[in-house]
C-alpha cells in the first residue's frame, strides 16, 4: 500500500478517533488480485470529514497526475462518512467518485444504497478499488474476507437482472452496487445503479467501473457502527424523524417527492425545454407532480434510515403498459420537456430503459435533445444516425438514439463521449447549444431567466450540476433579476453546506431542504457520533478547503485554468426566450461576468479561476500548491 | 375587477385548488388577497416568510413593497413555497 501509515500514526488513529469513523479503507487492486486494510491519517477525517472530502484528498495524493480517466491507473473511491448509516433521518448514501472519463477532471455524484450501510458495518470509511482485472468479475467484500468472482454470466446483463441475481446470492439486506451495458461499453455518462432505481456518480463513474472490467460491488457486514454517544444518537434520530413527520410540507412531499417542483418551474420559466432553448413547455400540464401521483404512481420506496422516501414508482398505463420507473423530477424533466415529450407513459418506459442499460439520465436527455437540435439544423444526417429521425416530442426515436449512444454505434460514439465531445466535432454553431459545463450536461433548470443558478452551474465543483448551489427558488424569491454580491454570497453559502457538509458527512441533504429539518440538528448530530465539536465555522471552512483542492485537480489535470470553464452556454445569452410569461428573456453577458468575479474575490481565487497562493496557505494547502507551481502553474499571491 | 391567483405546491393543500379568479374593487395588498384566499395559509406565510414566493406578473414582492404589495386589475399573483426538487 501507498503511503501505508507508520506504526504511531495507526495508534493516533485509535485515540484521536473515538467513533464516528472506522479509521480504516479498504484498498481494492483489481491487476494484483490483492486487498488491503489502510488505516489512515487521523487528520484526513478531521480535516475532510469523509465522503467526496475523502475521495478529492485521496485523488490528489495516490492519482498519478495526468493519468487517463479509463486507465487502470485511475481510482475508484466508493465513501461514506462519519453519519453514514447510524437511525438519523436519511443517512443511507455513499459517494462515489473518480476522474472522470466525461469531464477530465474531478468528478463524484451520491447515491441513496444500502451498500452505504453495509460500507460501514463492514468496517470501512471508504473502498477504493485500483487496477484492471482480466476479465469481467464482481467483488464481494464480507469485513475483512474481499473475494474477486467471475462476473462472464452477468456481463451483458440490465441492471435489473444483475441486481436479482446477487440477490439471490448474497441475500436481500447486502449492499449491492452496479453497472449496466452502459458501464460496460465505456459510455462516458454511465452512472452506477443500485436497487434497480437508484442512480449516483454522472460524470461517468460507472464507466470508470467498465474500464477495469468490474460489474458490480457486494457489500456485507455485521459490526456495530461506531458511535461515541449512541444513547444521544438514538435520542436525537428520533426528534429529527418527528420533525420531519410533522412538517407542514411533509403530505405533500410524500405525495409527490421531487415532481413537486415540476409545475414550479413552469410557472417560473426555468423548465428545460427543447434543450434548454426555452424555460417554458406548453404541455407541462400532462407531467406535473400532481398527475404522476393521482394517476400514475404505485408505490414509494427510499434510501435506508430514510423517512420521507422520495422514490416515486410509477407504471405506465397505455403505451408500454405495466413497464414501471423511479420519477424524480431531474430525470422527468430532461426526457420529458427538455425532449419536447409530453407522454406520462413515453416518460416512464424513457426513464425505465435508461435505469436498466445504467446510463444518467440527464446526460442522456441532454444528449439526445443535442441530437434532435442537431438533426433538425442539419449537422447530422441520416445515415450518421443509422436511419433514426429524431424530432421533439418523438420518445420512439428518442429511445433509438439511447441505444445509438449505448451500443456506440455511428453517431452514437460520438454522442457517447457527451455533448461537449460531440460539439467539437459538429463545429458550427452546435457548440452554443451543447448544453454543459466543464463537460457535465446542465440539469433540469433553464437558466434563461436565473443568473443566480447560471452562476450555480458555472462554479459546480464538477461540472454543471444541482446538487451545490440549488439556488434558484431562493432567487425566485429574492428576485431572479438582481445580479447582487448577496446573490453570489448565496451560491457560496450552498455551496458549503449541499456541498460540503452534507457530502462529507455523508447524509442526504433532502430533510433539510425539502422538509425544513434545523441544520443545527447536524452539529449535535456529529458530536454524538464522533465526540468532536465542530461548530458551522469549521465545517464552512473544510468545504472551502474542499473546493479549493477540487479546483486545484481540475487545473492539475487540465494543465491550465481559464474563466470561459466557469461559464454556462452561449445560448442563455443570446438567444432570450421566446415562449411563455418571460418571453424576450436572457442572461447578460456583462452581470455574469460581475458575478463571477465577485465569486472568484470571495473565494480568494484570481480573475481566471485559480486559488490564489495565500488561499491554498490559509487553508493547509500549501504543500499542494507548491505541487502546482513546480507544475508551472503560476499562482497569483 | 379580476386578478388571476395561481397556488402552488403543499400550498395548495391550504386552497385546495391551483387557479383562483378573485373579484376585486379596488386594489388591494398581498396581505389582505393571503387573508381572502386562506387564512391559515396567510398565517403559515406570516410566520415562515423565509419559506415563501410570492410574485406579482413574475416579480417577486421582496422587491417591491412586501405584503404591502398592491394588486391591481388584471394582475397575475403566484404564490408558492420555496419548494425543492433535490
Ligand atoms: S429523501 Fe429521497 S434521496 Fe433522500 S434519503 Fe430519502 S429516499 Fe433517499
Amino acid at each position: 500500500m501507498k503511503d501505508k501509515p507508520n506504526i504511531s500514526t495507526v495508534k493516533r488513529v485509535i485515540t484521536l478517533l473515538k467513533g464516528g469513523w472506522t479509521g480504516k479503507i479498504l484498498w481494492i487492486d483489481l491487476t494484483k488480485e490483492k486487498s488491503t486494510i489502510w488505516k489512515y491519517d487521523p487528520s484526513m477525517a478531521l480535516h475532510y470529514i469523509g465522503g467526496r472530502g475523502f475521495a478529492i484528498r485521496i485523488l490528489w495524493d495516490h492519482l498519478k497526475p495526468g493519468v487517463d480517466p479509463l486507465h487502470p491507473d485511475n481510482l475508484l473511491i466508493f465513501a461514506v462518512g462519519p453519519l453514514t448509516g447510524f437511525p438519523l433521518p436519511s443517512s443511507g448514501k455513499l459517494v462515489v467518485a473518480s476522474k472522470s472519463p466525461l469531464t477530465g477532471g474531478y468528478g463524484d455524484g451520491n447515491i441513496g444504497t444500502k451498500a452505504s450501510v453495509m460500507m460501514r458495518k463492514a468496517g470501512y470509511d471508504a473502498i477504493v478499488v485500483e487496477g484492471k482485472a482480466d476479465e469481467p468479475v464482481y467483488v464481494y467484500v464480507e469485513e475483512e474476507d474481499v473475494t474477486i468472482h467471475s462476473a462472464r454470466d452477468l456481463w451483458g446483463a440490465d441492471v435489473r437482472e444483475v441486481h436479482r441475481e446477487l440477490t439471490d446470492e448474497y441475500g436481500k439486506d447486502s449492499g449491492i452496487l452496479t453497472i449496466g451495458k452502459a458501464g460496460e461499453n465505456l459510455v462516458r455518462y454511465a452512472i452506477v445503479m443500485s436497487e434497480e432505481d437508484r442512480a449516483g456518480g454522472r460524470p461517468g463513474m460507472a464507466a470508470v467501473m467498465g474500464s477495469k472490467n468490474l460489474k458490480a460491488l457486494v457489500i456485507r457486514g455485521e459490526k456495530p457502527l461506531p458511535a461515541v454517544d449512541e444513547k444521544t444518537i438514538k435520542e436525537l434520530g428520533t426528534k429529527a424523524y418527528k420533525d420531519i413527520k410533522g412538517a407542514p410540507m411533509y403530505p405533500h412531499w410524500m405525495e409527490q417527492g421531487t415532481m413537486m417542483i415540476y409545475e414550479w418551474c413552469q410557472e417560473n420559466s426555468v423548465l428545460p425545454t427543447y434543450n434548454f432553448r426555452e424555460g417554458f413547455f406548453e404541455e407541462a400540464d400532462k407531467v406535473t407532480g400532481k398527475v404522476m401521483a393521482e394517476q400514475y404512481k404505485k408505490y414509494q420506496k427510499g434510501c435506508p434510515n430514510c423517512n420521507m422516501p422520495c422514490g416515486n414508482v410509477a407504471e405506465a398505463r397505455e403505451s408500454y403498459k405495466g413497464t414501471k420507473a423511479e420519477m424524480d423530477y431531474e430525470n422527468v424533466a430532461m426526457l420529458s420537456s427538455n425532449i419536447g415529450v409530453s407522454n406520462m407513459d413515453d416518460v416512464i418506459k424513457l426513464i425505465r430503459e435508461a435505469d436498466d442499460l445504467g446510463i444518467d439520465t440527464i446526460s442522456v436527455g441532454s444528449a439526445i435533445a443535442f441530437a434532435i437540435e442537431a438533426y433538425k439544423k442539419g449537422y447530422l444526417k441520416d445515415d450518421d444516425l443509422d436511419g433514426i429521425k429524431p424530432d421533439w416530442g418523438d420518445a420512439s426515436s428518442a429511445l433509438d438514439i439511447m441505444h445509438l449512444i449505448v451500443e456506440r454505434k455511428k453517431f452514437g460514439e460520438v454522442l457517447a463521449a457527451g455533448v461537449r465531445y460531440a460539439s467539437l466535432r459538429l463545429g458550427g454553431d452546435t457548440v452554443k447549444f451543447a448544453m454543459h459545463v466543464k463537460g457535465l450536461p446542465i440539469t433540469a433548470y433553464d437558466a434563461h431567466v436565473a443568473p443566480g443558478m447560471a452562476l450555480a452551474f458555472g462554479t459546480s465543483s464538477i461540472g454543471a450540476h444541482h446538487k451545490e448551489a440549488w439556488i434558484i427558488a431562493w432567487e425566485a424569491q429574492y428576485g431572479f433579476e438582481k445580479v447582487d454580491k448577496t446573490k453570489v454570497e448565496k451560491v457560496i453559502e450552498l455551496q458549503r453546506i449541499r456541498g460540503g457538509w452534507f457530502e462529507t458527512f455523508v447524509t442526504c441533504r433532502l430533510p433539510w431542504i425539502e422538509v425544513g429539518l434545523s441544520l443545527d440538528y447536524y452539529l449535535t448530530f456529529m458530536e454524538a457520533a464522533t465526540g468532536i465539536k465542530y461548530t458551522a465555522e469549521d465545517l464552512n471552512r473544510i468545504a472551502d478547503r474542499i473546493y479549493t483542492l477540487v479546483r486545484g485537480f481540475w487545473i492539475r489535470e487540465y494543465g491550465y485554468w481559464m474563466r470561459s470553464m466557469d461559464m454556462p452556454p452561449m445560448r442563455w445569452f443570446e438567444e432570450p426566450l421566446t415562449q411563455g410569461p418571460k418571453k424576450g428573456a436572457h442572461l447578460s453577458l456583462d452581470a455574469y461576468n460581475q458575478m463571477l468575479d465577485t465569486y472568484y474575490e470571495l473565494r480568494g481565487w484570481d480573475r481566471n479561476g485559480i486559488p490564489r497562493r495565500s488561499t491554498f496557505d490559509n487553508l493547509g494547502l500549501s504543500k499542494e500548491a507548491r505541487e502546482l507551481e513546480a507544475m508551472g502553474v503560476e499562482l497569483t499571491p | 375587477m379580476m386578478i388571476e391567483v395561481v397556488v402552488l405546491g403543499f400550498f395548495q393543500d391550504y386552497v385546495g385548488k391551483k387557479k383562483i379568479e378573485l373579484e376585486i374593487e379596488k386594489p388591494i395588498a398581498i396581505r389582505d388577497i393571503l387573508k381572502r384566499i386562506s387564512p391559515e395559509l396567510a398565517e403559515y406565510i406570516e410566520n415562515h416568510p423565509e419559506n415563501s414566493i410570492i410574485l406579482v406578473n413574475g416579480v417577486s414582492i421582496y422587491n417591491m413593497k412586501g405584503f404591502d404589495t398592491k394588486v391591481r386589475d388584471g394582475d397575475k399573483v403566484s404564490i408558492m413555497p420555496v419548494v425543492g426538487g433535490g
